[in-house]
């Protein structure tokens, strides 16, 4: 329940840097995705039900603040939770450098999947170009958003307090126990 | 039978926790009134307060920077001997600003006088959330008398419409967006066509291939969109491309408004009472 609480508080830090403080500094078509960083890490660590949930919650909370069909993020969020959850088994968890590969190569998933919903369900299929326009971009932010924020993950721990802080990455092994 | 459910729990859960938001996102898709769902109401609501503070800081910030911090740099001699100057200075820039704001606002104003419409103005607090769409929010909501599908002016044409409402917010689709679309007009030639979205211009579709368009030329809104009063200024023709071949020419419209720099908009309301 602490660790929901917790995933739910970070969730909601990223969304406002993401949706009030970012705009503001970034050009209008370089934004990074945070909260969708955050989905890779809950499919990377969580179980099925929690990291679901949290994800499709966080898909949504993004729909509020982007685009014009609600429900289009919540189900690309879900959608790629499971599908990084059912390939963790077979990587290193632990590794950093795996949620930055994963970053920069899920960012292009995400841009394909929106891209097949928008066709398949809205009537937006001119916005396929712009999407695959700013992927590259995108991917590049993502991935420099998801150093900065190991980074600061990684001082977090490091501070004396234990049993406080946001959760940590020796329960990435969980799964292997059971 | 429980056996099998345990053993295929995850699949089970992970198809159901999809299946469950794509009916979500296919039943918002077939709603043509109230779009707007509690859960987007309550989030706008939460999320208002946040914006507005974050919009003030940074304008305060912004304000300090622009007006102050950049006379700091100088010797203490020369800030003893100069503080004078520096606050008149500082005072001029600021009169400038208001007088930017003035200029801003008179011409929302005339504009609005112009209207036959009401109009409601609005401060633009926030844009979109990601780098794929175009959309801005505003501070105004369902208890300043907004609703969806309300058109969205500034001076200088057309911005967008209202797709979102809160109560104390909405948020607006911009001209820009790929999923915007306006019914509009060449003014020289009264062509009919639909002015699209691109991203960062606008297109002309559907204007045939006889039809006689000139980089330049006005576009407007044509009024039979059902959104937009007739005459409001889309943009300007900026390119026109006429294959050999097929029914209709390839025209690129320049945005009359510059939506980079998007901060107070008008809501055209309804008719004046």
């Amino acid at each position: 329940m602490k660790r929901i609480a917790l995933y739910l508080l970070l969730g909601i830090c990223l969304g406002f840097l993401q949706i009030s403080v970012l705009p503001r500094l970034l050009p209008e078509t370089l934004k990074p995705d945070l909260l969708f960083i955050l989905v890779l890490y809950l499919g990377l660590t969580e179980d099925s039900l929690r990291g679901g949930l949290l994800s499709g919650f966080l898909g949504f909370l993004e729909d509020v603040f982007a685009g014009a069909d609600f429900g289009l993020f919540g189900l690309t969020f879900l959608l790629i939770f499971f599908l990084v959850r059912a390939g963790a088994n077979r990587f290193n968890t632990d590794s950093y450098a795996l949620l930055l590969i994963l970053t920069f190569v899920a960012t292009f998933f995400k841009g394909a999947v929106l891209i097949t919903l928008l066709l398949l369900f809205a009537e937006a299929g001119r916005q396929w170009p712009l999407v695959l326009a700013q992927l590259p971009a995108e991917a590049f932010l993502n991935t420099l958003s998801a150093v900065i924020m190991l980074k600061l993950t990684a001082q977090l721990r490091s501070r004396p307090v234990r049993g406080e802080g946001f959760p940590e990455q020796p329960h990435l092994d969980d799964h292997y126990e059971s | 039978m429980l056996e099998l459910l345990r053993k295929y729990r995850t699949f089970l859960l992970s198809v159901i926790l999809i299946l469950a938001a794509l009916v979500l996102y296919s039943q918002y898709l077939r709603q043509t009134e109230e779009r707007t769902s509690l859960f987007e109401k309550v989030i706008l609501q939460l999320a208002a307060p946040m914006q507005i503070g974050v919009d003030v800081v940074c304008e305060t910030v912004y304000g300090w920077w622009r007006h102050y911090f950049w006379l700091v740099d100088t010797t203490r001699d020369n800030e003893r001997l100069l503080v004078e100057n520096r606050q008149l200075r500082a005072h001029l820039a600021q009169l400038k600003e208001i007088q930017l704001a003035n200029e801003r606002l008179q011409a929302l104003l005339a504009f609005r006088e112009q209207q036959a419409l009401q109009a409601l103005p609005a401060q633009v607090i926030g844009e979109d959330a990601t780098s794929w769409f175009r959309t801005v929010m505003i501070d105004k909501g369902e208890t300043d008398g907004v609703q969806e599908g309300m058109p969205v002016v500034v001076a200088e044409g057309v911005a967008g419409r209202v797709i979102r409402v809160a109560d104390h917010q909405s948020r607006v689709l911009l001209l820009t967006d790929a999923s915007s679309a306006v019914a509009a007009l060449v003014q020289r030639t009264r062509s009919r066509g639909i002015c699209r979205g691109q991203g960062e211009g606008l297109s002309f579709d559907f204007a045939l291939r006889e039809k006689d368009i000139q980089i330049g030329d006005q576009v407007i809104t044509s009024g039979t969109g059902g959104v937009f009063p007739k005459g409001l200024p889309v943009g300007r023709v900026a390119r026109v491309a006429r294959e050999e071949y097929g029914l209709f020419q390839e025209i690129e419209v320049e945005p009359a408004v510059d939506f980079s720099r998007l901060e107070e908009v008008l809501v055209l309301l309804g008719e004046q009472r």
